[in-house]
């Protein structure tokens, strides 16, 4: 792990920002997902 | 629709300053756009290992499924259309896509890099022979049927919209066509492009990177002198051999130097395998076909959670995956334009499995004697692997007759590689960022050619492997999510014509 990752790792910040990439990625799938199947 | 779209041109204006300030501060402080590219490459490849791992696997099922189901007999042009090239042309030219400068690069360091990074290679109890079977199975993983399976979808996706729609070879063209009924799709479409035009501008100078790193350790190793540091010159030269090839007449004859740098490449191949001990290089090719399709398998869905050590799963998988995404809008291309008339089945099972299989012969030769000489010879390649790799493939070389001749071959080699690449790279960016969308801009193939090598300076300077594989990745990594939205078009248009076909 690099600096700017280990500051990543120690900020009270860092799980609320991988959280939101979590939500905002399985957000992402389910969206292509819906548009695959529109008619 | 048509007011939906841009011209080319406008697509100069905002794409060119992005890449062109990303030129500038390259130039301006090279030392920090090194270590920041390979920065921001492994904080997004932590942050996104868990979306990215499977990728691969599901589009290779989705590939399959296309090609099995009745959906394969779909032909590309309509039901008469005949295809344009013979199957044996069309199958050469697939053939050939496989090769370029950068499997003549990794071909004899990747099995050596996995076996000393790789997490499969540092279970504990294993023997020399088990490290190896796995650093083999990796780099054909890696290398082979997934990343074919991208190129192979993107190629079906243009192609598909390109001659059973009517609309350009373009990527943004799928999702203006499929979603023209969703607001977002004008803005998608265009940030599509505006992706496409920066991720091959951008991931080209990785090629000029390696190029250039590879041509200066060869006069390195060649000439006997360790401390020569030339590569910065080396790109110098080859920015003014392309920059003249691709804006004068000279350009014609690329397909030319591209073919004659084909037939040295698997003349040299050949030349390897049949000198050296071909029984060995055969049991690999056929222990890896086992390992690429039950490595496939077992190695798309391996995220060793619980391993602190994540260089290997960063700067191997991770960042392998996001480069080829990144070179989609340029092979997705090329396959599309030579696959008029053959069927989703024919396109997509040959674009997978000729290239990879090809990959399969160059790594079985290449990583495999590296491999073997790790275990049963002097272990120098692992060595020059792991210290100054840019040399492994001339030490390669040198353990064959002939190596006066071959090594400063392949030298050339590199250079003519990369140029035929590069012209063929600026070209595109001429045309799609072009007056008219047909003819390409010389001023713009110029500039284009200009930003690629201001952009692989900093990376060549510093010679760091990870810069390399950042500049390739990180450019493709905002392009990823484009990439799906057209898979996803396509997927909708073909379910459509399925229905009215059945109605």
């Amino acid at each position: 792990m690099n600096e700017i990752g280990l500051f990543l790792n120690q900020s009270p910040w860092y799980n609320f920002f991988e959280t939101t990439i979590v939500v905002l990625g399985v957000a992402y799938w389910v969206w292509i997902i819906k548009l695959s199947l529109e008619d | 629709m048509a007011s939906k779209e841009w011209k080319t041109a406008t697509y100069f204006w905002f794409t060119a300053p992005v890449v062109g300030l990303i030129a500038l501060l390259a130039i301006i402080f090279p030392k920090e756009v090194s270590s920041g590219f390979a920065s921001a490459g492994e904080i997004i490849y932590t942050l996104f290992d868990w979306f990215i791992i499977w990728i691969p696997f599901a589009i290779l099922v989705l590939c399959l499924y296309l090609a099995f189901s009745p959906l394969g007999k779909q032909r590309l042009g309509g039901v008469d259309t005949k295809p344009e090239y013979s199957l044996f042309s069309w199958i050469s030219m697939l053939f050939t896509a496989g090769i370029g400068v950068g499997i003549i690069f990794y071909g004899p360091l990747e099995g050596l890099w996995h076996m000393t990074y790789s997490n499969y290679a540092k279970l504990p109890n294993l023997s020399d022979s088990e490290k190896a079977h796995y650093a083999m199975s990796t780099a054909i993983w890696l290398w082979g049927i997934p990343a074919w399976a991208f190129y192979a979808i993107s190629g079906v996706v243009i192609a598909y919209f390109a001659y059973n729609k009517k609309t350009q070879f373009t990527t943004a063209a799928p999702i203006i066509t499929a979603f023209s009924n969703h607001k977002w799709s004008g803005p998608i479409s265009k940030l599509t492009m505006c992706l496409t035009i920066i991720t091959v501008g951008i991931s080209l100078a990785s090629s000029l990177a390696m190029a250039a790193g590879q041509v200066n350790g060869g006069l390195r190793y060649i000439l006997k002198m360790p401390q020569l540091q030339i590569a910065p010159w080396i790109l110098l030269g080859i920015f003014i051999i392309y920059s003249i090839a691709a804006i004068t007449p000279i350009n014609k004859g690329m397909k030319k130097l591209s073919d004659a740098t084909i037939i040295v490449s698997l003349i040299l191949m050949c030349f390897i395998f049949l000198i050296g001990p071909s029984r060995y290089f055969m049991m690999t090719f056929i222990e890896s076909i086992g390992n690429s399709i039950i490595g496939t398998v077992t190695q798309s869905f391996n995220l060793f959670i619980f391993d602190q050590d994540r260089y290997w799963l960063n700067w191997f998988a991770m960042s392998y995956f996001i480069w080829w995404i990144g070179w989609t809008p340029f092979m997705g291309v090329f396959i599309a334009k030579i696959s008029k008339g053959r069927t989703f089945r024919e396109m997509i099972l040959a674009s997978i499995f000729v290239p990879s299989g090809f990959i399969l012969i160059w790594f079985s030769v290449f990583s495999g004697y590296g491999l073997l000489d790790t275990i049963q010879g002097t272990g120098t390649l692992n060595q020059i692997a792991n210290g100054n790799y840019q040399e492994t493939i001339y030490a390669l070389l040198e353990m064959f007759p002939l190596s006066a001749i071959t090594k400063p071959i392949l030298a050339v080699l590199f250079v003519a590689f990369v140029v035929t690449t590069i012209v063929g790279g600026c070209i595109t960016l001429g045309i799609l960022t072009g007056d008219d969308g047909i003819n390409p801009s010389k001023p713009k193939i110029l500039i284009w050619g200009a930003f690629m090598s201001a952009i692989a300076l900093p990376f060549v300077i510093s010679g760091r492997i990870e810069g390399i594989k950042a500049i390739g990745s990180l450019a493709g990594f905002p392009y990823l999510f484009c990439f799906f939205i057209t898979i996803a078009a396509l997927i909708k248009m073909v379910r459509r014509d399925k229905k009215s076909s059945k109605g």
